[in-house]
């Protein structure tokens, strides 16, 4: 085989590949310099007229195409397999020996349908807050550190987790060997009836004090858990405590009372219930 | 830097039908090239296109989906001086059934010193069973012919996704005013280190708005408003131009009252779009409000900071107590002047504003 035909033989590959996979995902950046690419060595050099101004989505295409200027077919599928190899979705030249059924898609459409259609290639879409790195990763993180340095000792780091994630069979299993302390309280000063509170997890709440959490403990800004159910709106978190004999009165840092942060329906229906 | 403050016209979603999945067959093995189109039915009746679906039947994964009303639709589309050939309905001929449709209204911008009477595009929408049936190009050139009818030759228009080549860029930002709720709705995320109390204390906003003599716009404000708001929009280069009190009339003023200050040294506005939450089981909608307009009559930055600063935050304070859950705005005009000071943070969405040559 000549050079050129084992670059075709790796294109041909390669776009069948991406045919077959239709479940790939792939930025619209790499779409679409596998599009002007696919058409510059199919094709040649880009000879459609520009789209309408307002067809977005063709212009991006075309654009893609269009400034790959006079490069020859050769370079085209020589970049489309550098770009399909460089994506890292399963497919590398060593793929083109195994490939015998390589010739039943020439069909540029098709990678056009299968490929852009995307939630952001929509005209619009809501936005909403730009997503901050996930809070299940920075559990795995801490987890995973925890692991290595500290296999012996169950981390008093991983009881807030789990509190903060509501998992009460295993804090309650935590709690059972006796290994951990149900007051204890994290760098910010907050105890783990003050998170489980703050999330609304009442299993974790009745656990907690059924364990003999301090249903009065202070945070460093001397909120009790009471302050954190009420602030946050949990109603049942905030009956449970209320009901079993939390202090109404207790002031936080700013000398209000954990009813003094909620609205008067809110505290007359735990009052009244 | 640019505005044409027109995040409200964006292309809508239509849902899709769940009523029958028969009659949505037969339109899709429909040969839709064989002239089974029809070009140019007005919709004149404003209830549903469809009816809505069940929320296991939408199987794209947005989570939430702009729930334009009618009324808000009307406000859209029927601006002084509309015109109804610019709203295109498609149906397919035998059922009647309202497959597609686009929209343009005229606008007056100014881009640096030129002045532009242009048709702005600002409803697309294709039903989901026909994406990729290629109807989009027919609609747009559709609107092209109908514009050039009208002597009318340049477009504008904005889009969510990343264009060619925009003549400006804006990014949302989100000023959440019930934390609790958009973290329950994965509008926004809860950080695992953070408290919702912590969240809820810092978003918390006085009851009663705080600038003196604050009160609602009148229909005796409107050429006020409009003196002001031209000249304030002096201040940047690419902006719309309000050439009449109707104008000031159909899009700022408003039967819910935007409130303004006393004298008219200041106003502002913005417009209620909620959107749909999908998939949740307690909460159905986000209430959001997007700033619209708004004018101060001051010159320096300094004074206009401090202006704004109050004024926005007057804004968030009425916003909350009419029970909306978010306040939204793009970073066009002034807006960076407060956005970090009133405690918005930057959202994942972009609008890009396009503008040129409308050729078919």
């Amino acid at each position: 085989m000549s050079e050129t035909d084992i670059l075709t033989a790796q294109f041909i590959s390669a776009y069948t590949y991406l045919n077959k996979h239709s479940n790939i995902k792939l930025s619209d950046e790499i779409k679409l310099k596998l599009y002007g690419t696919y058409k510059a060595a199919t094709i040649g050099n880009c000879n459609t007229p520009k789209p309408s101004l307002l067809d977005f989505r063709g212009r991006a295409k075309w654009d893609s195409w269009n400034e790959l200027g006079d490069i020859s077919k050769e370079e085209a599928k020589q970049r489309y397999t550098d770009i399909l190899e460089q994506a890292n979705v399963g497919w590398s030249r060593d793929h083109v020996d195994n490939d015998e059924n390589s010739s039943d898609a020439d069909d540029s459409d098709k990678i056009d349908n299968e490929t852009m259609d995307t939630p952001r290639d929509r005209w619009t879409y809501v936005s909403t807050f730009k997503a901050l790195l996930s809070s299940f990763m920075v559990i795995k993180v801490a987890l995973s550190t925890h692991i290595y340095s500290e296999i012996l000792a169950i981390s008093g780091d991983d009881m807030f987790s789990y509190v903060k994630q509501g998992k009460s069979s295993e804090i309650s299993g935590i709690l059972e060997s006796g290994e951990a302390n149900v007051n204890a309280k994290d760098n910010q000063g907050l105890s783990l009836l003050h998170w489980a509170c703050d999330r609304g997890h009442l299993d974790v709440v009745k656990l907690l004090i059924e364990k003999g959490a301090d249903i009065n403990i202070l945070s460093d800004g001397n909120e009790t858990p009471l302050h954190y159910a009420c602030i946050s709106e949990h109603f049942d978190c905030a009956s449970y405590l209320y009901k079993n004999g939390a202090n109404i009165l207790l002031k936080d840092e700013d000398g209000l009372t954990a009813f003094e942060h909620c609205s008067i329906e809110f505290k007359n229906s735990i009052i009244q219930e | 830097m640019l505005v044409n403050q027109l995040a409200i016209r964006e292309a809508i979603q239509p849902q899709p039908s769940a009523s029958s999945s028969q009659r949505q067959k037969d339109m899709s093995s429909h040969k839709f090239w064989n002239n089974n189109l029809i070009l140019g039915e007005v919709i004149n009746d404003n209830g549903p296109i469809e009816e809505n679906t069940p929320y296991d039947q939408i199987h794209d994964d947005a989570m939430f989906r702009f729930d334009y009303s009618g009324d808000f639709l009307k406000w859209a589309l029927q601006p002084p001086g509309y015109k109804q050939t610019w709203h295109v309905g498609v149906r397919v001929s035998s059922t009647k059934r309202l497959v597609a449709f686009i929209s343009g209204i005229p606008a007056d911008i100014k881009i640096y010193d030129s002045y532009q009477h242009l048709v702005e595009i600002t409803f697309l929408c294709v039903h989901k069973k026909l994406r990729s049936k290629r109807l989009a190009p027919v609609l747009i050139k559709e609107i092209t012919r109908r514009s050039h009818l009208e002597g009318i030759f340049q477009a504008v228009y904005t889009a969510g996704v990343v264009l060619p080549k925009p003549i400006s860029k804006a990014r949302y930002y989100h000023r959440s005013l019930n934390p609790k709720k958009l973290i329950e709705t994965n509008f926004s995320r809860l950080p695992h280190n953070t408290t919702m109390s912590r969240l809820i204390k810092k978003f918390k906003l006085p009851s009663e708005t705080l600038t003196p003599g604050i009160r609602p716009m009148q229909e005796k404000d409107v050429s006020a408003v409009r003196t002001l708001l031209n000249e304030y929009m002096k201040n940047f280069n690419f902006v719309a131009v309000f050439n009449s009190d109707e104008d000031v009339r159909h899009w700022i003023l408003t039967k819910e009252n935007d409130p303004l200050t006393k004298k008219v040294t200041d106003f502002f506005s913005f417009y209620c779009l909620p959107s749909s939450v999908i998939g949740n089981p307690t909460h159905k909608t986000i209430n959001a409000v997007y700033l619209f307009y708004y004018a101060v009559q001051e010159s320096d930055d300094k004074a206009i900071k401090g202006r704004l600063q109050a004024l926005i935050k007057d804004a968030l304070i009425l916003a909350k107590s009419k029970n909306v859950d978010v306040f939204n705005c793009l970073d066009l005009m002034d807006n960076k002047l407060f956005i970090e000071d009133l405690k918005f943070g930057p959202g994942d969405g972009y609008l890009n504003y396009c503008e040129g040559q409308l050729a078919l």
